[in-house]
């Protein structure tokens, strides 16, 4: 991509957009091929044929030899007029947003001749400073998702008949004219212009009229406890990087709560052990991705985490400010170390010591509490819990920022309304329920019955993008856009953001705002609703003027915030606190979001099933995390498929022997077992909603005892690692950060080295291009201790490289085509293991053992370094495969693409980077495509390459900005100053293939 | 007589043959190819009599991966005011296609001559810009690859346009344009 | 010592023409017809499998990453081992003037023949786009030129096995032109009733006599001939050698726990004469039951061919023992922890095991039963054991090529092995192609070199002749 030039690719003015939009319909009569100018007269699928070329490529020229037959034929068909910015082959970035009931993610838009194709983090961004998620990059395919609703539909009788969307709002506009009771459950929303839009609809009819809900809790826990213990409900802004000692009891903030992306890159900013290291602590009951990058985790029964936090309080109540709060001592009373230990089976003294820490970075450390994991029933508690600590600590106003929030105005609905609403859908007192993006079959609760009662409501109108478990239940389906097809505008930690469409709706669909509009009945279009009506209360100064700058920049910062003085704890919230007393017994059950696949809201999209957990490496399947013990106590084993239930409900997911969980615990993710949403989700995994509890005080995901029984046994389960153990190898080396501060190459293995070229073959001469005529040392460094293993990384690269996904029964071949995989390891015991984490992509050997054997000559070392695959003359001997140590490259077993590929999915390849074709192998190229876009331009521009300029697409992805790539033959370069880093090592140096990948040495901070 | 001529003619003609397919002759099959155009646009006119820059319409040469083939309102920039019949409203015929083209606002669709294969990449600003002398019209260095296209009436292949043909100029080139040789200079 | 040969048959030479000549010039045997079309059938299994691979893809195979190599190279190695004794028999045994290779060479170079054919299928169906094949021959091309990669040990493979076949196929040709010439002459006292049989017996004459290219054997004739053998004989001699040692290179090269040993050439080359001969000893049992050519293959041949069993099992046990005291020696954790897997003296689980164990009972055990002359007499034990023997070398593939990439370096990256029918199919499949050609063979060429047979009892003659 050209990162330089970014801003200059951005549409300078609305009236830039609406004129190309224009010539895209001129261009040709066809919706899609927006601005193709080498257009492909059979079909679009550019990719496609490319890859067809590919697989038959040299067969096809022989051909031509013997019957002199010429190429097919191909169609150049130029614009009408050729916007200037919109240059054949050259992308165009385009700097939005995504904004849906997760909160706002501000995000940079590659597009190639009119179709986006890449999604990454937006650099400039005050707040996300470019941090991105494993979800966000998945967001391309849902985009080109073919089983996204084409156009709405209305359910006739039984089944349900295609309808234009126009029609179907229009129908939904009369529907609710005449209904008397209109209720509207919907799931949060961040953008002040839709809430706008909606409002004007909800004020006709009451404020009770609209309720939303949260399914997988993170927030409304979060505002709820906030207002509790604050009066106010918002999500504070939660400095990591401020912070010396962070202790996260269950609040998975690395890998899904709230805004993963910025923790983490706050946290790993302060990861770096030469400066001052920072000490992460965290209690909790699954392992989480925090658990696992913890320098000391705490793994507690199932049910105990606001036990564990009450705990911790009463340790450091004395001498506090609430020392003598009769409410306070009250509530913490009954936890004394002792106590608290019994029942979340902690040692009494690590409590005592975490405590004793805590007292000493007073002000300079940040407790967290909360996330679906710790929903315990009475929404909001842990929360209180935490602020609680926080304020006796000092820390609120210091590492929690709340003068400018993180996200303001929370709207959610208290449970008790959600229940009263299905109350009144049971006793069918509502006439009409429209669902905005809201799927409550799916993700409420089973407990709450909402099953039965949605079919007690006369007109169930949906606005959705897939027809889900709910939306099949509805008589009118509006088919909503994405969000890259769409207007909008977003709000959060005082940045305004306007995204933008960056292509025009694929199908007959209309972004929720408009569709909004439209049901208010206001009469103007979404675009200059958001403009006129909304964008003057954020920006400044002229408007037109100021808009057009926030449409350009992605973002407006309406607002700075900063450290303040602390505010007053209400210490009556914690009243109404009541945790267990007793250790529980028996199996008990905690429900956790998963990296992957989060509340499932997206649960079409087979990258993100793909994608293997980061911690337990099982991809296409949610499963029962048990503790070895209680494996062996009941007999079972690995391959036994488990039967779940609790209160006559129950569901059937395979075993998975999680290490680091307490005996008696059980964990299960949510967000699986789709029953309609499309062809890739249905049926994958359990729902495990079925499960959880329902109340009018909130919902209960934690500590839910449950009976488990085997079911069957041999049962597949698709992992993409088999074995934790690494056999004292040295492949991931860590150290204590004092044996670090002794010796900074401590952790190291040392092995009696091969001396370099001591091989059958002279080593390269990299010297072919003459000094200083733009030769470059590609060369990666990886900071373990920065790296949390939240794989987005990878996602990225499946997102840059077209690469395929191969589904669950070739993954459990083992045949998975992931380019860059994180390996995983467990050491120590296994009641509490440490975790270790590594990305490992191809590590372009200098003596790569792959290039000797290559009977083609396919696979090559070039003169930067790079160890370069030739696809297309590769034969797919496999040798290569055999002969890597680190087993990173991938053959393509079967046709990927041709015939399995849908309608509209092509459009998400990336034009620059060759499809492969069925048997050939493919590998990590470095971004060689990146790399080359980069020289090509400094060529003609006659410079070098600037180290700014490049970065591989993981590089992109890192939010922990743990991987460094770059030229390290430059002593300028960031590359280089990590390459030479002490902590450096490289992975099976001994085997003398002298990888060009390095890793840096986990430190761990013990405290 | 005769069945020696067979018996010596025939393994020659098949070793010849033979041969012929392994030099690797075969891509020449795509020299000459010069299909006709919807519209009948002769280079040699705007290129050669009128001595039009090559950049005139193929914008990108200088910038961007691929030359581009012009969009029609930069034929329209003259052909709005010239190429008319005496009575200076109706098109001449060879343009009459053109002109419906941009009353219907639609562009013709031309038949690509230089056609590479997909797992090929080449970009054009790089070599036409490391090429370029200054002072020099672009067509020297469009030359090199593309012929003298000034002179023809009609656009045709005139060269292989194979790997051989891409190879052996990196080669030369090496020391004095800094060309790389590796798989991954146009294989990615 | 009795100038009384063991090896003499003291037959005319009329009668060995027709014992020999018998299947040949008899009418197909009901137990053949059988045979050929267990073969046959096989064959068209593995062919159609194939045919299904070069359209789907190679996925129907149990291959996976990290083992990317599966049953095809495991068939690869083993066929081109039995292919080994063949050459040796009739290079090496002849010119050590080896007598009693006279009567089992002509089976053995056609078995070489046909089980060459058998491997050099496999590194062809193995590829991933086998229509490029031609990608790995050097030869100029217009693409820049890129040539071939001479480090690559498989390219070696290409040029070994091309040229051993080729030589094999001139020197077994050679061998049998003065036989065919034989039955050129025997065919003139044959009249055919039928229109069908008239015909077909012109088309055999015709074929046969092109085959004989004009034999006359005069003297003249005879001294070029032996001449030449001799020449070819010195010039495949190296090439027993040669093949196998460059099939180990496959391994031996590459920098794989298991595979990076430089014992393997000699190792390997043993074990191919080792299964080399075990399977012209089932052949040959089998053959001289069927034909009764037992006057013609003696126990006194058998004997001969268990005692290089011995020999040689010995060689390749003593080969293992190496393997294991280098990665012992190594000092190399991941070297000793690939060997451990293998033997599965681990803390956990090692999945292969019991291949290894398999190997070592047939490979190592078994041949020792030839110590004694009771056991190496008898010919039932002698068929199990050269069959035992074979099934062993097949599993010291396995052994080498899955337990070794099932587990490398990473941890991370260890998978297992699961064999499909695909895998199944075409390892039985293979067994059918060779054997579809063999017993074409016997049907068709004298399955005994006539000749030699002839001119050793010449020499038996002339010695009692003249001997006291």
């Amino acid at each position: 991509m050209n990162a330089n030039s970014e801003k200059g690719n951005m549409w300078r003015s609305v009236e830039a957009k609406e004129r190309q939009k224009y010539e895209v319909e001129k261009a040709s009569p066809n919706e899609f091929p927006a601005a193709v100018t080498e257009l492909i007269e059979k079909g679009f699928n550019y990719s496609l044929d490319r890859k067809k070329f590919l697989t038959i490529m040299g067969a096809s020229l022989s051909m031509a030899g013997i019957n002199c037959a010429k190429q097919p034929a191909e169609k150049i068909v130029p614009y009408v007029f050729r916007p200037p910015e919109a240059q054949p082959g050259i992308p165009v970035h385009y700097a939005t947003a995504r904004v849906n009931h997760q909160g706002v993610l501000p995000i940079l838009v590659k597009a190639r001749e009119g179709k986006p194709i890449k999604i990454d983090g937006h650099d400039e961004h005050p707040v996300s400073k470019g941090a991105m998620t494993a979800d966000g990059f998945a967001g391309i395919w849902e985009l080109y998702d073919p089983d996204r609703l084409k156009t709405s539909a209305e359910k006739t009788s039984a089944d349900f008949s295609d309808i234009d969307t126009a029609t179907a709002i229009a129908k939904a506009v009369e529907i609710v004219k005449g209904a008397s009771n209109v209720r509207v459950l919907s799931r949060a929303s961040y953008s002040p212009s839709e809430k706008k839009a909606k409002s004007s609809f909800l004020r006709a009819r009451g404020s009770r009229t609209q309720v939303v809900y949260d399914a997988g809790g993170n927030q409304a826990q979060l505002f709820a406890g906030e207002a509790k213990s604050y009066g106010s409900a918002i999500i504070p802004q939660y400095r990591f990087d401020k912070a010396d000692l962070i202790v996260s009891i269950g609040a998975d903030f690395l890998g899904t709560w709230i805004t993963p992306e910025v923790y983490t890159k706050q946290h790993s900013s302060r990861r770096n052990p030469d400066k001052n290291m920072n000490r992460l602590v965290v209690a909790e009951t699954m392992m989480s991705l925090t658990g696992a990058n913890a320098d000391t985790r705490f793994p507690i029964s199932a049910g105990t985490h606001l036990v564990f936090a009450l705990g911790l309080a009463k340790q450091l109540l004395s001498g506090s400010a609430y020392a003598n709060n009769a409410s306070v001592k009250k509530a913490v009373a009954p936890y004394t170390a002792e106590k608290t230990a019994a029942i979340t089976g902690v040692d009494a003294t690590q409590i005592k010591s975490i405590a004793k820490e805590l007292k000493k970075k007073k002000g300079k450390s940040l407790v967290v509490a909360g996330g679906t994991n710790t929903l315990d029933g009475d929404l909001g508690s842990i929360q209180v819990v935490a602020n609680l600590i926080n304020s006796i600590l000092g820390n609120d106003g210091k590492t929690i920022e709340h003068n400018v929030p993180l996200l303001e105005k929370g709207d959610f609905s208290s449970p008790a309304e959600l229940a009263k609403l299905i109350d009144d859908m049971k006793n069918g007192n509502v006439d009409v329920l429209i669902l905005d993006r809201a799927n409550p079959v799916f993700d409420l609760p089973a407990e709450s019955g909402i099953r039965e009662a949605i079919k007690n409501v006369k007109n169930v109108i949906a606005i959705a993008d897939h027809k889900d478990e709910s939306a099949s239940e509805a008589n009118l389906v509006i088919a909503a856009s994405h969000y890259l097809e769409s207007w909008n505008d977003g709000y959060s930690s005082g940045v305004y953001s306007v995204a933008q469409p960056v292509i025009r709706p694929l199908f007959d669909t209309q972004s929720v705002g408009e569709i909004w509009l439209q049901l208010a009945g206001l009469d103007s279009n979404y675009y200059n609703f958001i403009k006129d009506d909304n964008a003057g209360s954020y920006l400044t100064g002229s408007l037109n003027i100021a808009f057009e700058k926030a449409l350009s920049d992605g973002f407006f910062v309406a607002r700075r915030g900063g450290s303040s003085s602390s505010r007053k704890f209400k210490a009556g919230a914690l009243s109404s606190i009541k945790a267990p007393t007793e250790a529980n017994s028996g199996l008990t059950l905690t429900l956790y979001e998963s990296v992957q696949i989060g509340d499932g809201i997206n649960g079409n999209n087979s990258y993100r099933h793909e994608l293997p957990d980061p911690i337990t490496k099982i991809c296409w399947e949610n499963f029962v995390a048990v503790s070895k013990a209680d494996a062996q106590s009941n007999g079972w084993r690995l391959g036994d498929l488990l039967e779940v239930s609790r209160e006559g409900r129950s569901i059937k997911a395979p075993i998975y022997i999680q290490p680091g969980l307490k005996d008696g615990s059980v964990a299960l993710a949510i967000g699986y077992g789709h029953e309609s949403i499309g062809s890739v989700g249905d049926g994958v995994g359990a729902n495990a909603w079925t499960l959880a509890g329902f109340s009018k005080n909130g919902s209960t995901f934690d500590g839910l005892s449950v009976e488990i029984k085997k079911v069957e046994s041999g049962y597949r389960t698709a992992t993409t690692q088999r074995h934790h153990d690494m056999h004292g190898r040295g492949l991931v080396r860590h150290a204590p950060l004092s044996d670090y501060k002794e010796n900074p190459k401590a952790g190291s293995i040392e092995h009696d080295l091969h001396l370099p070229g001591r091989g059958l073959y002279p080593v390269h001469d990299y010297s072919i291009l003459a000094e200083g005529k733009g030769t470059y040392k590609w060369g990666m460094a990886i900071d373990l201790s920065k790296c949390t293993g939240c794989s987005a990384c990878v996602i990225s690269c499946y997102s840059e490289n077209n690469i395929p996904v191969t589904g669950k029964d070739e993954v459990w071949r083992g045949r998975e085509m992931s380019w860059m995989r994180i390996d995983r390891y467990f050491e120590g015991e296994i009641e509490n293991p440490t975790a270790h984490f590594a990305p490992v992509m191809c590590q372009h050997c200098e003596n790569a053992p792959c290039e000797n054997v290559c009977p083609t000559n396919a696979t090559q070392h070039s003169p930067e370094g790079l160890n370069d695959m030739a696809y297309n003359r590769c034969i797919g001997t496999r040798y290569c495969s055999d002969n890597c140590p680190f087993k990173v490259r991938r053959f393509n077993w079967f046709e990927q693409w041709e015939g399995k590929i849908a309608d509209p999915a092509q459009y998400a390849l990336n034009p620059d980077v060759t499809v492969r074709g069925r048997g050939v192998i493919e590998k990590c190229s470095f971004c060689v495509q990146r790399i080359n876009e980069q020289r090509q331009m400094a060529k003609s521009e006659g410079r070098k390459i600037e180290e700014k300029d490049l970065k591989t697409a993981c590089q992109q992805g890192c939010p922990a900005d743990a991987i460094v790539f770059g030229d390290i033959g430059n002593k300028e370069t960031m590359a280089r100053a990590q390459w030479d880093l002490e902590r450096g090592y490289r992975m099976l140096d001994e085997v003398n293939v002298h990888p060009r990948v390095k890793y840096l040495t986990r430190i761990i901070n013990q405290g | 007589m005769k069945g020696k001529a067979l018996k010596i003619g025939i393994p020659i003609f098949l070793l010849g043959g033979l041969i012929w397919a392994m030099m690797g002759n075969y891509p020449y099959a795509q020299i000459g190819y010069g299909p006709k155009q919807p519209v009948e646009y002769s280079h040699k006119k705007h290129a050669g009599d009128f001595n039009m820059d090559c950049q005139y319409c193929h914008t990108g040469v200088t910038t961007g991966k691929k030359a581009g083939v012009p969009s029609i309102n930069i034929c329209m920039n003259c052909h709005v005011s010239v190429g008319f019949k005496e009575d200076m409203f109706t098109p001449l015929d060879k343009l009459q296609p053109l002109h419906d083209k941009w009353d219907a606002g639609e562009s013709p669709q031309w038949v690509r001559i230089h056609n590479m294969p997909d797992h090929v990449r080449f970009s054009h600003a790089p070599h036409v810009n490391s090429l370029s002398k200054p002072g020099e019209p672009t067509k020297e260095v469009c030359k090199t690859c593309h012929g003298d296209v000034a002179s023809m009436e009609v656009v045709e292949q005139v060269e292989s346009l194979n790997m051989g043909f891409c190879v052996s100029c990196h080669k030369e080139k090496r020391e004095t344009h800094d060309t790389r040789m590796n798989c991954s200079t146009c294989h990615y | 010592m009795s100038t009384e040969n063991v090896y003499s048959i003291g037959k005319p030479d009329g009668e060995i023409d027709n014992d020999i000549l018998r299947p040949v010039e008899s009418f197909p045997t009901k137990l053949w017809w059988i045979a050929f079309a267990l073969a046959t059938t096989a064959m068209l299994v593995m062919w159609g499998i194939i045919g299904y691979s070069f359209k789907v893809g190679l996925g129907i195979l149990g291959i996976n990453n990290p083992v990317a190599w599966g049953f095809y190279i495991i068939n690869f190695v083993f066929w081109v081992g039995i292919g080994h004794a063949g050459t040796l028999i009739s290079a090496i045994l002849y010119l050590f003037r080896q007598r009693w290779r006279t009567s089992i060479n002509r089976a053995a170079e056609a078995m070489t023949i046909f089980a060459v054919m058998t491997a050099a299928l496999f590194p062809l169906i193995h590829l991933g786009r086998p229509w490029m094949v031609f990608f790995i021959f050097p030869y100029p091309n217009e693409r820049g030129p890129i040539w071939t990669n001479f480090k690559s040990p498989l390219l070696w493979d290409v040029f070994a096995i091309g040229t051993y076949f080729s030589v094999s196929l001139v020197f077994w040709y050679m061998g049998l032109v003065p036989d065919i010439a034989t039955m050129r002459d025997r065919l003139t006292n044959m009249e055919p009733k039928t229109k069908l049989g008239k015909f077909l017996l012109g088309i055999k004459k015709i074929t046969v006599r092109i085959m004989a290219i004009g034999w006359v054997g005069s003297a003249k004739t005879w001294l070029h001939y032996e001449k030449m053998v001799m020449v070819l004989a010195a010039l495949s001699t190296p090439l027993v050698l040669s093949v196998h040692s460059i099939v180990s290179m496959d391994f031996a090269t590459s920098v794989i726990p298991g595979w990076h040993a430089t014992i393997f050439p000699p190792y390997f080359v043993a074990g191919a004469i080792y299964s080399g001969f075990a399977m012209v000893m089932t052949i040959m049992i089998i053959s001289r039951e069927v034909f009764q050519l037992k006057s013609y293959i003696t126990m006194k041949h058998l004997e001969n061919m268990a005692l290089v069993i011995l020999l040689t099992g010995m060689m390749v046990s003593f080969a293992y023992t190496i393997e294991f005291v280098v990665a012992a020696y190594s000092g190399n954790g991941v070297e000793q922890y690939v060997f451990k897997n293998r033997m599965g003296i681990l803390d956990h689980a090692s999945p292969y095991a019991w291949s290894f164990w398999i190997m070592f009972t047939c490979n190592v055990v078994s041949p020792h039963f030839m110590w004694f002359k009771k056991l190496r007499t008898n010919i039932t034990v002698l068929f199990i054991i050269s069959i035992v023997v074979n099934i062993g070398m097949w599993f010291e593939r396995y052994v080498i090529v899955v337990t070794s990439l099932h587990r490398d370096y990473l941890p991370s990256s260890w998978d297992l092995y699961i064999p499909t029918w695909a895998d199944y199919g075409v390892l039985i499949g293979a067994f059918g192609w060779f054997f579809f050609w063999y017993l074409l063979f016997v049907r068709a060429l004298p399955s005994i070199a006539i000749a030699e047979v002839k001119a050793d009892e010449a020499g038996d003659k002339l010695a009692k002749g003249f001997g006291h």
